[in-house]
């Protein structure tokens, strides 16, 4: 009985077996390994406008998502000055429409004294251009950068 | 090939067994992809659609001030609004529907003097589109008075000013522009994904009056907060004494929401009234 002892078709079964137990096992591995690491999150799509007037620098939510401000960061910069302020709640806080401000929602506008910032950037000249920048922490991403200067856009 | 022998090959189970496993590792893939990535994707699609509109609410802003400052009848002018978002290719996704309306009467100026009588009041038309997301929140955009109003959720804002100016000289005189819009024909709504026309035309303007003793300015609209920010920071930088001193600002947010600016000293209103004629959708039925 030749063909009972022929083991070329079953060789081959268990090989492509062990091929495919080790592709899945594989595949399984880095999948775990992806989704058990922090997801990039999405930045958020938000429209904010920054202005320059009365003493104070503010910056408007003019729609779009919800900013969460323990996770934003504002960025104020003049030259080689850098003033970071990180989660940090703004000198006013205007327009809440929930009374306290957690979430930077539409219409909120935060305000920061423009003599802090200017004295935290080197005591430049209140008129002095200011870049603002807007970061969200979570996704990692710039959501606003612009320029304010005092009496200017 | 007899039974026995077909019995006894095995070269097709190998076959099987691949395509199976390979089936079963593209599903699961592809489950990923469903589950993880579209909404996301979708996220995005849905926040840059709403982007658009409001550029395209600018175009319509930028339409409807050239014909009030041309006076010009019978020249319509076409600005494109996208109603809604579509879906991605292959992959199960829902699309983005929105409506685009006019609502006549929608929101009233009013001007009273210190003993409660009304020296004016008009009231104005809007344009207005609300957005039927299914991953990005809900926006409205809307045209009132000649301003471009944000609204969601939490609240509104005003993205593009009406025509309103201050100047204290020593009183505070306002110059405003109403900008009443009336649908006509009956086209005046239409809702689903594509990118429709609305059309818009210059019809009449009564002659600029003015109002003097002016101590309050009563607007009743949907959108308090964003009428009360513009009001708020247009009013502090012309008026010497500010908030509290020179004006005081309430809102009243009920079945009858409106905004009322009290002025400590009476004002002097110019008041200029422009009636713009629009419909929505192909053509132009008088």
């Amino acid at each position: 009985m030749k063909n009972k002892r022929g083991k070329l078709a079953a060789s081959e079964v268990v090989g492509t077996v062990l091929l495919l137990g080790i592709a899945i096992a594989l595949f399984s591995s880095v999948q775990l390994m992806v989704f058990s690491l922090p997801q990039n999150e999405r930045a958020p799509s938000a429209s904010l406008v920054g202005a320059a007037n009365n003493g104070n620098i503010t910056i408007s939510h003019h729609g779009g998502e919800s900013l969460i401000l323990s996770n934003t960061q504002i960025i104020f910069r003049n030259n080689a000055q850098t003033f970071v302020l990180t989660g940090t709640p703004a000198d006013i806080v205007s327009n809440t429409s929930k009374g306290h401000l957690d979430n930077w929602d539409i219409g909120e506008v935060l305000a920061y004294n423009l003599t802090n910032i200017t004295t935290h950037l080197g005591g430049i000249p209140s008129n002095s251009e200011i870049d603002i920048t807007v970061v969200d922490l979570k996704s990692n991403s710039v959501v606003m950068i612009g320029t304010v200067k005092e009496g200017g856009a | 090939m007899n039974i026995r022998k077909i019995k006894r090959s095995e070269e097709a189970v190998v076959g099987i067994v691949v395509a199976v496993l390979l089936a079963g590792l593209l599903f699961a893939v592809m489950t990923i992809i469903q589950m993880v990535y579209v909404p996301k994707w979708m996220e995005q699609k849905e926040a840059e659609h709403m982007d658009s509109v409001v550029e395209q609410f600018a175009q319509l802003k930028t339409a409807i001030d050239t014909q009030s400052a041309l006076q010009q009848k019978n020249t319509p002018i076409a600005t494109s609004i996208t109603l809604g978002s579509g879906e991605l290719p292959y992959l199960m996704s829902v699309r983005a529907y929105g409506e685009l309306e006019i609502r006549g009467n929608a929101c009233k100026i009013e001007l009273t003097d210190g003993l409660g009588n009304v020296l004016n009041s008009s009231s104005v038309g809007i344009i207005r589109y609300s957005s039927a997301n299914a991953y990005f929140i809900n926006q409205e955009f809307i045209y009132e008075t000649g301003a471009v109003i944000t609204n969601q959720q939490e609240g509104n804002m005003m993205s593009i000013k009406p025509q309103f100016s201050t100047e204290e000289n020593p009183n505070l005189n306002i110059s405003l522009t109403i900008i009443n819009i009336s649908g006509v024909g009956g086209k005046i709504a239409s809702g689903g994904y594509g990118t429709i026309a609305i059309q818009t035309e210059y019809d009449d303007s009564l002659t600029p009056a003015e109002y003097n003793n002016v101590k309050n300015l009563n607007i009743s609209t949907s959108y308090v907060n964003a009428w009360e920010t513009f009001l708020n920071s247009t009013l502090k930088k012309t008026m010497t004494y500010g908030e509290a001193n020179d004006f005081s600002i309430q809102t009243y947010i009920n079945n009858n929401d409106y905004i009322n600016v009290s002025f400590a000293n009476p004002i002097t209103v110019y008041l200029k009234r422009i009636d713009i004629l629009a419909q929505i959708g192909p053509g132009w039925i008088e």
